[in-house]
């Protein structure tokens, strides 16, 4: 049996056909309703970029006050041992020269006591502004999170920010409580 | 306003970058100022050009990822090339996941070659042989894409995909992106078959195809020896001709569609 190969050439392949077709076809004519919408999408990601750029500066402004917190916080602590110790040190004879040792020892007191006043007051205030802040920013968060449809994890971002103000109250009456 | 020209074909070796090289340094001989962004990972018109890409500070990898980076900071020109080049790197490999995720991600390039447009005649991009965001990438920021075709059937399919991408981005991102011409390249006169597929991509394609034919010449591959465009080392062969050939042809179209 003689088999003969159908004859094909470059020009019968398939390929060309389907080039012809992609070649013909337009580019497609926006609508105004579509090119309204490119253009309110294209600032909806403007505003989302900006929102993020502002939520990341907070974050960091939350975090650098949550160092001075505590940085406060341990100065309190040390100042406060500090005065125990001195109140709780006996007085020892000094020569008639030099200053009672008492003396010393209220001035230093007095002195600490102002620190430790001074430091408490600033703690309360940092305490109130960290709350404020962290409260702003989840409050931030849950709204970008709703605006983009994500309700459900909006709703526990606005949880958390009423279980920090629960926190916070609860640690400023033990604060009331033990002063 | 410069015009930006992507040479983009999705088979490798179809010549590309010896298409960016010959044709840049030949526009550069009739005066026009030219810049050449090699947006291919592998880096083949960078080490043409006598760039190691392992040394250049910063490279189109840089430009795509990093929001400060500019593409001026990147262009690297050689007393013994008459373009300037926007180097590549290896790590631009990489690119497709670092800019995954990224809203507006195939606009990167679009957005930094916006404050040179106008330094340059022409810009011309030396597409990667694949059809991910870096050819979107070069697409979105072109004018025109050339097509060089190699004179083999398998090219053709690579065309198919190629204005399958063209297509839509024309749909999406870039409704003026058009067809600056195909290319037919390393035509073998000594084959039946290249003629076949010649004449074939010249029915398809119409008014589409450059008169200019290139040959398939042995000089071209001596490029990365000499680290220069053909026009330098071998100015008088029939390859860096054609070329000039070229565009000039591309020139005149340009012209004629001004008008």
């Amino acid at each position: 049996m003689n088999l003969k190969k159908p004859a094909k050439g470059v020009a019968d392949l398939n390929i060309l056909k389907d080039i012809r077709g992609l070649l013909s076809t337009p580019p497609q004519e926006k609508t105004g309703d579509s090119k309204e919408q490119a253009s309110e999408a294209t600032e909806a990601q403007a505003e989302l970029t900006k929102l993020r750029a502002q939520l990341k500066a907070l974050e960091e402004q939350a975090k650098a006050q949550k160092a001075e917190l505590a940085k406060l916080k341990a100065e309190n602590s040390e100042l406060a041992a500090k005065l125990k110790t001195l109140i709780e040190a006996k007085p020892v004879p000094l020569p008639a020269a030099k200053e009672p040792v008492n003396t010393v020892n209220s001035r230093e007191i007095e002195q600490l006591e102002a620190r430790i006043e001074e430091l408490g007051e600033s703690l309360v205030k940092m305490d109130e502004l960290l709350r404020m802040k962290a409260q702003e920013l989840l409050n931030r968060i849950a709204r970008v999170f709703n605006e983009a449809g994500q309700s459900d994890v909006s709703i526990e971002f606005r949880k958390g920010a009423r279980d920090l103000e629960l926190a916070e109250n609860m640690a400023h009456f033990l604060r009331v409580l033990l002063d | 306003m410069g015009r930006v020209i992507a040479v983009a074909q999705h088979k490798g070796g179809t010549g590309k970058t010896t298409t960016c090289i010959s044709l840049g340094a030949s526009l550069c001989d009739m005066g026009k100022s030219v810049l050449i962004v090699d947006l291919d990972p592998q880096a083949s018109l960078t080490l043409s050009m006598g760039i190691n890409p392992l040394e250049v500070e910063r490279s189109v990898h840089e430009v795509l990822v990093d929001p400060n980076v500019t593409v001026k900071s990147t262009i690297v020109t050689r007393p013994t090339i008459c373009f300037s080049v926007v180097p590549s790197h290896v790590d631009l490999a990489m690119a497709e996941s670092e800019l995954a995720g990224r809203i507006g991600r195939e606009r990167a390039l679009q957005k930094k070659l916006a404050p040179v447009k106008d330094d340059y005649d022409y810009i011309l991009i030396d597409c990667p042989p694949t059809l991910g965001v870096l050819v979107v990438n070069a697409l979105t920021a072109a004018d025109s894409v050339l097509i060089p075709i190699q004179c083999e059937p398998l090219t053709l399919y690579g065309v198919k995909h190629l204005l399958q991408v063209i297509n839509l981005i024309r749909e999406d991102v870039n409704p003026n992106l058009s067809i600056e011409g195909v290319l037919r390249t390393m035509f073998d006169r000594r084959t039946k078959l290249s003629q076949e597929v010649s004449e074939s991509i010249s029915q398809t394609f119409g008014d589409l195809v450059f008169s200019t034919i290139i040959y398939r010449h042995i000089k071209f591959a001596e490029g990365p020896i000499h680290e220069l465009p053909i026009n330098f080392y071998a100015s008088k062969s029939v390859g860096a001709e054609e070329y000039r050939n070229l565009a000039k042809e591309l020139v005149a179209r340009e012209s004629e569609k001004a008008r």
